[in-house]
């Protein structure tokens, strides 16, 4: 059945494209239907995922939330039209036992802004991980949560076991230290074995000395990890083919602990 | 003897006609005044209908941007008229000095380029096009969130084919662009005096744009 439905929502796009082609290549039609399709921000994704919107195809007019959702894939990455999980994702979500809605004030899900910094006239990526915060007012604003970065990353050195302020140099008053501060690179080994670097403190002080210049934002992606065993990003892929916009371009299955680590390795600090 | 002092009664009553209406002007607006002012600090909190209807005010400010650019980038219009078309544009705008528009470089498409809105609609009127042609083909908006100021935003977005011809008839280039344009809309508490009281309104302003081209 499932299958059914994929090899039914492929042609469909597919033949689409080539029939609106094969008139004109572009022509006024084939746009109209083209921004039709195209999911035009997360808004509509989100309508789309919840069947708030429900997407109507020409030929067909029984439209239901197995069509949304498939329609909600990048189609054009093989892997994941093969990936099983994609299905059983799917069929997950369109269980009316599960409830699975999205929502805006949801608290598990989170935006990646790759951003581009100026760093001693070299281009820096820094990933800044944002998450939805509530208001007392019953609103909510985007946060920054943490962020990303090898500039913000201590390099690890094979010699730190080496590497020490000796227990009766504060009589001489603390020359390793010294030594160390001149050195500058190897600074890091000579802090406590619980010390761990705060990549977000880092990047404030940065940002505000003007240490590093932003340039731009190349892209937003989110990650959603509200729906219970389920991991998925979403990206706005821009092109021009009906399955275009913001799309699903990857989904893990994902256990409550799994989340966990995966917030604390790639989200939060 | 009654008949005298019922007279002299409706002679003063007269008299005093105008003190008595605002006196009791006065007293009928305190509380609603005061009523006015509690909601404004306590209740931010839109109705659904509310919300219908600013949606389509925004609806409506979109498309009235959406046909200026139009009109802005015509060459066939004339100058004076064109500069019109770009005060009634910036007219739809929270701040166009501060509202910017992010759009990649035409020179280097990896470049983001960010001018105010007002930088960005005279550029467009000056741009080095003999013939311009925009299509809009589609128009989206999102629904109505409330921010931690109390006040509520949402996005727009609209869909364009930009079609322009460089150079005369003999020697010219096609330019054929996919043009998303998202739109940043906030609906402000704002007040105003109409002389008698202040007066709680909401105000539906255009922001911050975002532009996404794909070559057709």
């Amino acid at each position: 059945m499932i299958k059914k439905i994929i090899l039914f929502v492929f042609f469909l796009f597919a033949g689409y494209a080539c029939i609106a082609q094969a008139i004109t290549p572009y022509d006024d039609h084939f746009l109209q239907e083209l921004a039709h399709y195209q999911v035009k921000d997360l808004s509509q994704f989100i309508d789309r995922f919840n069947f708030q919107e429900h997407l109507s195809f020409r030929s067909d007019t029984s439209p239901n939330r197995y069509k949304n959702l498939i329609s909600l894939l990048n189609l054009k990455d093989t892997a994941l039209r093969r990936n099983p999980n994609a299905m059983a994702f799917i069929k997950y979500v369109c269980d009316d036992k599960n409830k699975v809605k999205l929502s805006y004030k949801d608290k598990n899900w989170y935006a990646v802004a790759h951003c581009v910094f100026l760093y001693r006239n070299k281009e820096k990526i820094v990933n800044i991980i944002l998450k939805p915060e509530t208001s007392g007012n019953n609103g909510y604003n985007w946060v920054i949560d943490a962020v990303q970065s090898d500039l913000f990353t201590i390099p690890q050195n094979a010699k730190a076991a080496s590497l020490f302020i000796n227990p009766m140099n504060h009589e001489v008053n603390f020359s390793e230290l010294s030594k160390a501060l001149i050195k500058q690179k190897d600074i890091s080994a000579y802090t406590s074995n619980g010390y761990k670097a705060e990549a977000l403190s880092a990047f404030l002080f940065y940002v505000r000395n003007g240490d590093i210049q932003f340039k731009q934002i190349k892209t937003v992606d989110f990650n959603f990890l509200q729906v219970a065993g389920w991991f998925f990003t979403v990206k706005d892929f821009f092109r021009v083919d009906y399955n275009s916009g913001w799309l699903i371009a990857s989904i893990k299955k994902m256990n409550e602990q799994e989340k966990d680590d995966f917030k604390k390795n790639h989200l939060i600090e | 003897m009654t008949s005298m002092y019922m007279k002299l009664l409706m002679k003063k009553a007269t008299k005093y006609y105008w003190f008595l209406i605002l006196i009791a002007g006065i007293l009928y607006s305190t509380p609603s005044r005061a009523q006015n002012d509690d909601a404004s600090q306590v209740d931010t909190t839109l109705t659904d209908n509310q919300m219908a209807a600013f949606s389509q005010q925004a609806k409506d400010d979109v498309i009235d941007f959406a046909g200026h650019v139009k009109h802005i980038a015509d060459k066939n219009i004339s100058t004076y008229l064109r500069k019109k078309y770009i005060n009634n544009a910036l007219a739809l705008f929270s701040d166009p000095d501060v509202n910017i528009v992010e759009v990649s470089s035409l020179k280097d498409p990896s470049v983001i380029v960010r001018p105010s809105i007002k930088e960005y609609l005279f550029r467009l009127m000056n741009l080095p096009y003999t013939k311009v042609n925009i299509t809009w083909y589609n128009f989206k908006i999102s629904g109505f969130q409330k921010g931690k100021d109390g006040n509520y935003y949402a996005t727009a977005m609209i869909f364009q084919k930009f079609s322009a011809t460089v150079g005369n008839t003999e020697i010219h280039k096609q330019v054929n662009n996919w043009v998303k344009k998202s739109i940043q809309i906030s609906l402000v508490k704002k007040q105003s005096y109409n002389g008698v009281k202040p007066a709680d309104y909401w105000d539906v302003k255009l922001g911050d744009i975002h532009v996404q081209e794909a070559t057709l």
